[in-house]
């Protein structure tokens, strides 16, 4: 394996100030987002993730969907969410990178588009990240 | 909902801190500063070279334990805390108390909280075998900064970065802050002759906020959930260590 100290330099210089991270997104199929509707069953405002458990429906009936974001201090210091963003009993769209195993229903959020339109974002260094493990992968 | 619960006492013993901090953050004389508040992340300190990341600075044997280190060991699955200099490069306001023999930080990631022992109080120095995650912190005022030095540190698989950039028993964490108006401003040095090749050093600013910090409320069945997929065969093969390091590895 061949490391490649020289570049380093090039490539980390300003990732001093970006924000760890709990975990890497290697879970997860982060070069093709996936758009999900269904219904808000729970919120946990809390870390390491603020996680929005979603009830989806096809034919097979309901299925539940964890989906994890970043710290609930970021969504509310960084993004401008509320506790009001996102709530039980929302009929929203979550955009999100799936876990890589179909048979789990979990994944990483990006964007929840709610009913009336309004967008909101998940502040994410970790989806800047994905997007270079996504760039790695596809060369 | 346990977030406004949450909220709610962060509130109420915010405005007990203030309320007690009135006679506690009275600075020890006229020329020391008063750094005591909630302060809202603001950005590298307008001027100064870009920061630079810790990975550049780092020894072979570092950049080795990063890409053998495997992710289901990592503490913060089980809500462990980082320790600094991390802490201070993250995405989180914090709170300074100010006391006269004392300040002590409280930071929104981890809820970490963190006592700096101002010199000249009789606080006694760690003994031999007394190593913790955030250090002994020892604090001064010098020309109107305070001037925190913190040794004696547990080794850290993450105490450089969370590319598993380690931190070592030698670490030495060297933090001057001061205040310009309603910035705080921050230069810190970093230390460790067995992992970086030269200091690693960081400036940053946070403006004085009235918003209560947020507690992190560290969940411990979210925080090891994803364990438990790293842990499948799958995410063992060496070979998808380029998802996580891409920064290092060519031609995976």
């Amino acid at each position: 394996m061949k490391v490649l100290v020289a570049c380093m330099c090039a490539i980390t210089i300003g990732l001093a100030s970006t924000a760890s991270a709990h975990h890497s997104l290697a879970l997860f199929e982060t070069s093709a987002p996936v758009k999900l509707q269904g219904v808000v069953k729970r919120v946990d405002w809390r870390s390491p993730h603020t996680l929005i458990f979603l009830e989806t429906k096809d034919a097979n009936g309901p299925t539940e969907w964890r989906v994890e974001t970043v710290p609930n201090s970021w969504l509310i210091n960084r993004a401008g969410w509320t506790i009001d963003s996102v709530k039980p009993g929302d009929p929203v769209t979550l955009e999100l990178y799936v876990y890589t195993d179909a048979t789990i229903k979990y994944g990483f959020l990006l964007r929840v588009i709610k009913a009336d339109g309004k967008v909101w974002n998940s502040p994410l260094d970790i989806g800047r990240r994905g997007q270079r493990e996504a760039a790695e992968r596809a060369q | 909902m346990k977030w406004t619960g949450s909220v709610l006492l962060t509130v109420m013993l915010a405005g007990a801190c203030l309320t007690s901090g009135v006679q506690a953050q009275a600075p020890a004389a006229a020329s020391t500063p008063n750094l005591a508040g909630i302060w809202n992340r603001k950005g590298p300190i307008p001027g100064r070279p870009p920061n630079v990341s810790p990975v550049t600075l780092a020894r072979a044997r570092a950049i080795g334990f990063s890409l053998a280190f495997d992710e289901v060991l990592l503490p913060s699955y089980d809500c462990s805390p980082v320790s600094i200099p991390v802490i201070l490069n993250d995405n989180y306001n914090f709170q300074i108390t100010q006391m006269a023999d004392r300040l002590i930080f409280r930071y929104e990631k981890e809820d970490v909280v963190r006592t700096i022992w101002l010199e000249g109080h009789g606080h006694p120095d760690p003994g031999v075998y007394e190593f913790t995650l955030h250090g002994h912190s020892k604090g001064r005022f010098e020309n109107n900064q305070l001037v925190i030095e913190t040794t004696k540190f547990v080794f850290d698989p993450r105490g450089f970065h969370d590319s598993y950039i380690p931190s070592s028993t030698q670490k030495k964490v060297t933090e001057r802050y001061w205040r310009e108006g309603n910035l705080l401003r921050m230069e810190s040095v970093s230390e460790d002759p067995l992992i970086l090749r030269e200091p690693f050093r960081y400036q940053f600013e946070w403006e004085l906020s009235k918003n209560p910090l947020i507690p992190f409320d560290c969940n411990p069945e979210d925080s090891g959930f994803a364990r438990k997929l790293f842990e499948t065969k799958k995410y063992q093969d060496p070979d998808l260590i380029h998802l996580r390091l891409p920064q290092y590895v060519a031609n995976p």
